[in-house]
């Protein structure tokens, strides 16, 4: 190193920066972003057509209890993040990993509502431009939620491995704030698509 | 995972991390380097390649330009797919890799860090870039991008272009990762060096960006590959295009800004005053360039306009934020220049290629902002013509002399060497005459009104340009003689660093040989493994200026200059 390198004070070790946790932030506005030019183009393409007095979802059904129940199973995922979060943080293991599991669950419960749905609207994607529409945005949502619940999996296993603490849970915090962000996309998806149609 | 990966710099004592790694093979070490400076400079090496590519590609189109009849290379619909290739390869092949591949070697040693945030991230980034950009190119070859002919090999380029930008993406990720989260003690976001202030800006605004593009990327592909209920393969270009106009295409000029603005005051020996006002001329510019908003317009005028016959530029060209953001652009950057010509006057500039390529790429660059100001007024009826791809090309040119500024400044950390100064300025003088006629063709021929055939065969199909008058095929000449002066001027940069890559020296480079003001100049040329040997305790913008000056209260001689300001 040269002279300059030590004109400077030297300074304490740094605290461990919340890398993960500042890098998943980054990705879910990424996220975010992403939905935001699905869902903003199937909305003007909606208003679109009913400004020229056509039928949006002419000639096929969307079922709404499969979407309501689908929402509820993401808003009771949210309590059990919650839940993970604040039982480790108070170094409460066990909770922490039922809550985990149980989280992991509504993923699997709404990917399998989801799929139901589909039978349901019996929609064929080739026909209309509202069904590559429809089929677009929420299939993206299907592989962004399976995205979460890896990420989430992933930190679940460590945590069984023994890692965070009360002090030192960047990474978990990490799988939270994106599981936070993931079901609020939905709660978008829910209103735009099934609910005002 | 590199996501949850550790930070070394966090777990490690310093000692620990500063011994030298164990040795590997040359090649493994260069091809599975996690390294910020081994995949910046490898990002660097291939995206000055595409340059050269990229420039004889665009070049060869506009000679096509100027006498269709006369002149024929490609073949009308070939033409098409290539103008598509040159307009995108230049941006997302070659430019925004060589901000991030000057930004990841350069940030981490700004802001003092041991290594970029997620390494194993940005090494797949880099990876993904090259890859992508060989599918993409590959598409090409069997009749594939926008206009193809080849169905699935459209499909493949949709699928590869996504590709692309999903790894330019997880790079610049890495880059804003470090400025946010990996700064010394002290180097509060207000200290932050300029040039990796206008990193953090310009990769939050892709983020904020580029994602639309990957969502809109996926609609045109289920479409295009089920349904083609929206697309057809003409209609995919216009898509992609709002990335390379007005306002978008600012974004690509942010961290040119940022270059700027570190090499003016070192290579004008005084201190930069304004910090603080700097910083925000810098993101208000960012601000200014956030162009998301235009997907829906390009899409409604060009794809699925009730006018199908021809393009309605309506929707486009009428919306209040387009205009708005186009003049007020202007603002930010004359914030800036008062700061730089503030601080030259009270300095003893040297007149160093760096620091006159930093002045010609602002120069150039408020060019392109007085243009884009005249492009949105409406009366003037210059949206929609070649004047639009002068203007971006103005942009893209001010971006690529700011970063040739910035390898000739960084050269010390980028390679330990100094690229050649006499040689660097005759080829600036290349790069100024050639961006002049190119830009200046373009610009010139939108005047009368020729159209941008690229976006009009869009609608309608490309029927070649026939027609034009003398006026606007000279002005075509003139843009097809810059776009070759361009490719003399890329090539030689490369001869440059080539060059210079092969001077023996007598003893290594000296750490700081600029008298540098921020943290990258506290370290080796090139820096070592682990960057440096402890942490710095910050405590102002400029903390290598302040350490020469002695000057580490506040009250010091030349505290009126600033040493706090901003």
């Amino acid at each position: 190193m040269t002279d300059t390198a030590h004109v400077l004070p030297p300074a304490a070790p740094p605290a461990r920066p919340r890398m993960v946790s500042i890098g998943t932030a980054f990705v879910s506005i990424g996220t975010v972003m992403f939905f935001a030019g699905l869902i903003g183009f199937y909305l003007s393409q909606r208003a679109v057509e009913q400004a020229a007095g056509g039928e949006w979802l002419d000639g096929f059904e969307i079922p709404l209890t499969p979407p309501h129940v689908m929402m509820l199973t993401l808003a009771m995922s949210l309590v059990t993040i919650s839940w993970a979060y604040y039982a480790i943080v108070n170094d409460d293991r066990p909770n922490a990993y039922l809550a985990m599991g149980l989280t992991l669950l509504f993923g699997v419960a709404f990917i399998n509502a989801q799929a139901y749905l589909y039978s349901l609207m019996g929609l064929a994607l080739r026909e209309t431009f509202q069904a590559v529409l429809i089929y677009t945005i929420t299939g993206a949502y299907l592989a962004v939620l399976g995205a979460a619940m890896l990420y989430l999996a992933i930190t679940a296993f460590r945590a069984l491995a023994g890692q965070y603490s009360p002090q030192q849970h960047d990474g978990f915090v990490g799988a939270v704030i994106y599981w936070y962000v993931v079901v609020a996309i939905y709660a978008v998806i829910w209103i735009a698509i099934y609910i005002t149609k | 995972m590199a996501l949850t990966e550790t930070q070394p710099e966090a777990t490690a004592p310093a000692a620990e991390v500063v011994a030298p790694p164990p040795a590997v093979d040359p090649v493994s070490s260069v091809l599975a380097s996690g390294d910020h400076k081994t995949v910046g400079r490898l990002y660097l090496t291939f995206a000055l390649v595409l340059l050269l590519v990229a420039t004889v590609v665009s070049t060869v189109v506009g000679f096509e330009r100027v006498d269709q009849g006369g002149f024929d290379v490609f073949g009308r619909d070939t033409y098409f797919q290539i103008s598509t290739l040159s307009a995108t390869g230049m941006v997302f092949m070659v430019l925004m890799p060589l901000l991030i591949g000057l930004a990841m070697v350069v940030v981490p040693l700004q802001v003092g860090a041991r290594s970029i945030a997620f390494p194993r991230a940005a090494s797949a980034s880099f990876w993904g870039y090259l890859v992508a950009t060989a599918m993409v190119i590959a598409t090409y070859g069997i009749n594939g991008g926008p206009g193809g002919g080849n169905d699935d090999a459209v499909d493949l380029w949709i699928l590869s272009f996504a590709f692309l930008l999903a790894s330019l993406l997880l790079g610049s990720l890495c880059i804003v990762a470090t400025v946010v989260a990996n700064r010394p003690p002290g180097m509060t976001l207000d200290r932050v060096p300029l040039f990796s202030w206008s990193m953090l800006v310009t990769g939050t605004l892709w983020l904020l960006t580029l994602p639309v593009m990957l969502a809109v990327l996926l609609l045109v592909y289920i479409d295009h590959l089920y349904g083609r209920t929206l697309f057809g393969n003409f209609q995919i270009y216009p898509t992609v295009h709002w990335l390379l106009r007005t306002p978008q295409i600012y974004t690509l000029a942010v961290p040119a800004l940022g270059i700027v603005a570190d090499i003016v005051p070192v290579m004008g020996r005084s201190r930069q005053r304004h910090h603080g006002l700097m910083m925000g001329a810098i993101a208000f510019f960012g601000l200014m360039g956030f162009g998301a908003f235009m997907v829906g317009a390009w899409m409604s005028a060009v794809v699925i306009s009730p006018a199908a016959a021809s393009v309605d530029f309506d929707p486009l060209y009428d919306q209040w934020m387009w205009i708005g953001m186009g003049i007020a652009i202007g603002l930010p950057v004359l914030i800036l220049l008062g700061g730089w010509a503030d601080t030259l006057r009270r300095g003893r500039p040297r007149l160093h290629s760096s620091f006159l390529y930093a002045i010609a790429g602002i120069v150039v660059l408020l060019s392109a902002v007085a243009a884009g100001a005249l492009l949105v007024i409406k009366p003037l009826e210059l949206a929609g013509t070649t004047w639009e791809v002068g203007q971006a090309d103005l942009v893209i040119w001010a971006t690529v002399i700011a970063v040739v500024g910035g390898l000739h400044y960084w050269a010390p950390k980028l390679a330990g060497r100094q690229l050649g100064d006499g040689f660097g300025k005759g080829v600036l003088l290349l790069f100024l005459i050639g961006t002049g006629l190119l830009a200046g063709g373009n610009l010139a021929a939108g005047v009368p009104g020729e159209v941008d055939h690229v976006i009009v065969a869009s609608s309608e199909g490309f029927n070649g340009v026939v027609g034009v008058s003398d006026t606007v095929e000279v002005a075509n000449g003139a843009a097809a003689l810059g776009g070759a002066i361009l490719v003399l001027a890329s090539f030689l940069v490369v001869v440059n660093i080539l060059a210079s890559s092969f001077v023996s020296l007598d003893e290594p480079l000296a750490g700081d040989p600029w008298d540098g003001h921020t943290l990258e100049w506290a370290t080796a040329s090139p820096p070592a493994h682990g960057n440096f040997d402890e942490v710095a305790l910050v405590t102002s913008a400029a903390p290598l200026l302040d350490a020469r000056e002695g000057d580490d209260d506040a009250g010091g001689a030349d505290a009126p200059d600033g040493k706090e300001e901003g």
